[in-house]
């Protein structure tokens, strides 16, 4: 069985999968997805962390106001 | 050992009742992602810190005054909260322009945060860096769609209804951002093997 993907279906499979959908790519959709998924793979690497300061902060707020409640 | 993985909204009601490590894990969990898409938005990384910080304790306020009804995930609320932060402190910066020292550094964060400024320049020189600034090269229209869908993690669905264009609009800005970035990515680094394989 063949379907028609359209480029911007390739989008909605690396970001919102449906089960067994990848499976009915051909192999130049296969291989436009997984360069996609390099670069997804490159923006999840870019992720910032931030400081220990920031999020002691915020686990501080979050207890006081657990105390206030309680 | 088994990891169980507790859903968001589990985390949300043990918080409710008074269990701060609940909440503790819904910060581990979501952080990096609300922390990103407020710098790319900002683009100030000590800002993003402050506004980062005005998030979750918004988000606190909410949750513990009985207000929170989101039946999705923590993180999109989240992100949306962190979102309408950082468009508001654009607005603000409008009306009241920062001074920007000939070195690129603001005046107020030159005393601030003069130690953490070296810190920062160290990171702009890695790889990881480069890719935050290949997505601020982006369009604005395809770098919004990008960090909605990438690091708040919204639908296309909700993109759509967000910034009022059609499902396949979003889905084609998603695309040429992805496009982009892999044209850019590959140009970098064609450009670092030449530089360690000279001819």
């Amino acid at each position: 069985m063949t379907q028609n993907f359209t480029p911007n279906d390739l989008i909605k499979i690396l970001y919102e999968p449906t089960t067994g959908l990848n499976q009915l790519l051909n192999a130049e959709e296969c291989s436009e997805l997984a360069s996609f998924q390099k670069v997804k793979n490159k923006l999840e690497e870019a992720l910032l962390e931030p400081s220990n300061r920031s999020v002691g902060v915020i686990l501080a707020y979050a207890k006081s106001k657990s105390a206030l409640h309680t | 050992m088994i990891k169980i993985h507790v859903s968001d909204a589990a985390l949300i009601s043990a918080y409710i009742q008074g269990d701060d490590k609940a909440f503790e894990t819904l910060v581990k969990r979501s952080k990096s992602k609300v922390f990103t898409s407020i710098y790319l938005i900002v683009k100030d990384r000590y800002v993003a810190e402050d506004l980062l910080q005005e998030t979750y304790i918004k988000a606190i306020d909410v949750i513990k005054s009985g207000r929170y009804n989101e039946e999705g995930k923590f993180l999109p609320w989240v992100a949306r909260i962190a979102h309408n932060l950082a468009i508001d402190y654009f607005r603000k910066e409008k009306r009241y322009p920062t001074i920007v020292l000939e070195d690129g550094s603001k005046v107020f964060n030159s005393f601030d945060f003069a130690e953490d400024s070296a810190e920062d320049l160290q990171m702009k020189s890695d790889q990881i860096a480069h890719v935050r600034e290949m997505i601020k090269k982006l369009p604005e229209e395809q770098g919004e769609v990008l960090v909605l869908r990438h690091y708040e993690e919204l639908s296309f669905q909700e993109i759509a209804e967000q910034t009022g264009v059609s499902i396949n609009t979003a889905l084609g800005r998603m695309r040429y951002a992805l496009i982009n970035l892999r044209k850019m990515i590959e140009k970098q680094e064609s450009a670092y093997d030449a530089k360690l394989y000279p001819k």
